[in-house]
């Protein structure tokens, strides 16, 4: 997948955001530049983008604010703090809510990069379904949720492929030919910790796969129709979890 | 002429001679008994005239009695004037018929022993007046002999004004008895004439032991010519005052007394005694002692507590300094960022966008670059010093801790470093960046020192250690630098002090704060010349649910 990122630089301070933009834009990013709360907001409603970075304090909104609306309406996208204002209790609070991490100013640019590319890999939601339609219209959703996702339609597809860029599996458990229990185990023979989420319509009859899949530690098991709120918020935790234990390795 | 003629004429004339005598002397008789009546008679009249007059004018009452039936025959003005009551009302009738004689009865059974004793007197008698005056009376009755009849003679004396008298000496009796103070009367010789209950609680002898005895005995032996004094000044008539002594008790104790001495004069106006007055100061005295050394005392301890105040207030004032500057640094330091983090950017664009720019202008870059680092760290410093940073504490492993220390304050190489940390140390609890960055300032404090004053870095060692002592673990910093004078010691944690060109001198004040709210302290130790050690103090890791160290 794509190691470019889009990334989303807010600041009032448009020399910060210029000379960030400038250093993203040559190290191979996307950025986009916002100078208020507002702008960003309305320039993240029209643009997908794969994380936002944001100054704390600006007048109007400030970036806690920030990303608790953008939190309502995208939980899937990812969102930074950076600050000079090192301890302050507004970033506990963000902290609280979901912000991901805070950098300090003077950003140490380099960190910061190397935060990027760790981000850049394995951040999509992979659905694997042979259902097309089920999968569009999820991907969609979760697409404008925020979230990356890769559409696998195919369940004989290499392993590889559908790990390769994933950090959480959507896998159906009545695939065309093959069990969603028997993917899971080839999953779990490479990657035991990438959270697998078992998906399956029926929910009496796979009641033994299901108790099979939880044994190897699927991560749980989703009925359909989903509930959509409840799956954004797991997904949204589950990507939250990955990302400070990112931050906290460096 | 014969003899028996002679004798009988001589008879006869003998005869006659004696007759003519006792005639004569018979006559005289009778004259003398005449005019011893008439002298009698005058004597009688002059003795009434005298006892009349007496009578009459008496000031006190008479009332004169038949002594077989009590009827009054005789009353004298005096007696109608005090009982009111007119003459003829009282004279004729018998005496326990009179109303003011209220107790009849009583009266009667008196008469009769009136009647034996022929005298009878009553000390105090209730009368009432005609207007009902009650007034009391000393009443004596004596019966004489009168013309071959008894009568009795009722004197009676209205002692109002001596009951008044009696009554107000009682009333004076019982101040003195009822004060508190020692009252005691005596002699101009000194001698003890009277002594009230107070004297005997205070002295403790009672009246009888006192009365009489010379006053000197109360005195103690080393005051001999106080009373020689007192009494000459009374004989001179003066007073004494609230004249504050010493005297002895019965049983030897020596009592602190406030006394007022005043001469007595009696009737005719002459010093007769002294009156003395003693209070019983003891406790007073004490007070007063006690008052004295309170007060010596308090003004030591205001003294003390002023200074304590002063120094108190001289600190609020530094520390509200303290707090504004840490207002007033913090918004600084923190708006400092934004200009830094945008130069920092700034750098970093161009090093990474001129890879190939020539030598100066890469140092140059450089240069910036440090600069940035540098007012960053002064920043963080004044940061961290004006505001504690949250502490998350874990148990961390000392030997890594040094390790990450000397990775990110990078060793000088005329530098030479000597590691002691055992194997089997438990770890502390304690934020362990807030441990890296204390151990890097001690570190570099001790590169520094161990430089020239250039900053040519010298050879030197330095010693990094750690050992258990008992509940804490210390981490040694040791160094072969120039030393810390002494006079300097007692200032090394304190903010804004340094002895560096450069630095603003926060960073062992912010270290002490650091490890303080983990929970351990800091010591410095230091020989000028030789070198400096610093021991930080943090405590072991135990876990909480038992008793078991993790390794």
């Amino acid at each position: 997948m794509d190691q470019k990122l889009r990334i989303l630089i807010v600041d009032d301070d448009q020399r910060m955001t210029h000379t960030l933009s400038d250093i993203l834009s040559m190290t191979g990013h996307m950025p986009v530049e916002a100078n208020s709360g507002a702008q960003a907001l309305e320039l993240a409603r029209t643009q997908a983008f794969d994380c936002v970075l944001t100054d704390v304090r600006m007048p109007g909104m400030n970036g806690v604010e920030l990303h608790r609306q953008l939190h309502q309406s995208q939980p899937g996208l990812p969102v930074f703090l950076m600050t000079a204002y090192a301890a302050d209790e507004i970033i506990r609070k963000g902290l609280e809510e979901g912000v991901v991490g805070v950098f300090d100013k003077p950003l140490d640019i380099s960190n910061l990069l190397g935060f990027f590319t760790s981000l850049a890999n394995q951040r999509s939601i992979v659905i694997v379904d042979d259902d097309k339609d089920f999968c569009k219209t999820l991907s969609d959703i979760l697409h404008q949720r925020g979230f990356s996702v890769l559409q696998i339609s195919d369940p004989h597809s290499d392993v590889e492929l559908m790990t390769a860029e994933a950090q959480v599996i959507m896998l159906d458990m009545k695939l065309d030919g093959i069990s969603g229990v028997d993917v899971l185990k080839q999953i779990r023979q490479r990657y035991p910790v990438l959270p697998v989420l078992m998906v399956t319509a029926y929910r009496q009859e796979m009641t033994a796969a299901i108790q099979a899949a939880l044994s190897i530690h699927a991560f749980t098991c989703l009925y359909k129709p989903l509930e959509i709120p409840a799956l954004l918020e797991t997904l949204s935790d589950l990507q939250l979890k990955r990302l400070r234990k990112v931050i906290k390795k460096r | 002429m014969n003899l028996p003629t002679i004798l009988y004429f001589a008879s006869i004339v003998l005869t006659f001679a004696l007759i003519g005598f006792l005639a004569w002397y018979w006559r005289q008789q009778v004259v003398r008994s005449s005019r011893a009546q008439v002298a009698a008679a005058q004597a009688l009249l002059i003795s009434e005239t005298r006892y009349r007059r007496l009578f009459e004018a008496a000031r006190d009452g008479i009332l004169i009695l038949d002594a077989e039936s009590g009827v009054v025959t005789d009353v004298n003005p005096f007696l109608v004037e005090m009982l009111g009551f007119p003459r003829a009302g009282i004279v004729g009738k018998e005496l326990w018929e009179l109303d003011f004689f209220k107790d009849i009865a009583a009266n009667k059974a008196n008469f009769l022993e009136l009647q034996q004793k022929e005298y009878i007197r009553y000390e105090d008698l209730p009368l009432e007046t005609a207007d009902g005056r009650r007034f009391h009376v000393e009443f004596v009755s004596n019966v004489y002999q009168v013309d071959h009849h008894k009568v009795v003679q009722c004197n009676v004396r209205d002692i109002s004004e001596r009951k008044l008298a009696e009554a107000k000496l009682a009333q004076l009796v019982a101040i003195v008895e009822s004060s508190d103070d020692a009252i005691i009367g005596k002699t101009l010789d000194g001698l003890i004439t009277s002594w009230n209950a107070g004297a005997g609680r205070l002295y403790g002898y009672s009246a009888a032991e006192a009365i009489g005895k010379p006053v000197s005995m109360l005195i103690p032996e080393d005051r001999p010519n106080e009373l020689s004094g007192i009494l000459a000044k009374v004989k001179r008539g003066e007073r004494i005052d609230h004249y504050e002594s010493v005297r002895l008790s019965k049983d030897g104790r020596r009592l602190d007394v406030s006394i007022s001495v005043s001469p007595i004069k009696d009737a005719s106006g002459q010093i007769s005694g002294a009156s003395t007055i003693a209070r019983d100061i003891t406790e007073r005295k004490r007070a007063e002692r006690s008052l004295q050394e309170y007060s010596l005392r308090l003004e030591t301890d205001v003294a003390e507590r002023t200074q304590e105040l002063r120094d108190a207030h001289e600190k609020m004032i530094r520390q509200e300094r303290l707090a504004t500057l840490g207002q007033l640094a913090g918004s600084v330091g923190h708006e400092l960022r934004n200009p830094l983090g945008v130069i920092s950017n700034a750098v970093y664009y161009l090093k990474m966008t001129q890879p190939d720019a020539n030598a100066t202008i890469r140092d140059y870059l450089g240069i910036i670059e440090n600069e940035t680092r540098t007012s960053d760290k002064i920043i963080t410093d004044l940061l961290d010093f004006t505001r504690i940073k949250s502490v998350d504490r874990e148990p961390a492993d000392v030997s890594y801790l040094v390790h990450q220390t000397l990775k990110r304050y990078s060793v000088p190489d005329s530098v030479e470093v000597m590691l002691d940390l055992p194997p089997d140390l438990p770890p502390v609890y304690a934020d362990p960046g807030h441990v890296v960055q204390v151990l890097g300032n001690l570190v570099t404090n001790a590169y520094q020192a161990m430089a020239l004053p250039n900053e040519t870095p010298q050879p030197g060692k330095i010693n990094l250690s750690a050992c258990q002592q008992g509940d804490m673990i210390a981490i040694t910093v040791q160094d072969t630098g120039t030393g810390i004078p002494p006079e300097n010691m007692g200032k090394l944690f304190e903010p804004l002090f340094t002895t560096k060109t450069k630095g603003i001198g926060l960073g062992l004040a912010v270290s002490q704060r650091l490890i303080e709210a983990n929970g351990g302290t800091i010591e410095a130790r230091s020989e000028p010349g030789k070198g400096s050690t610093f021991i930080v103090y943090l405590p072991v890791y135990h876990l909480q649910s038992n008793s078991q160290i993790i390794e």
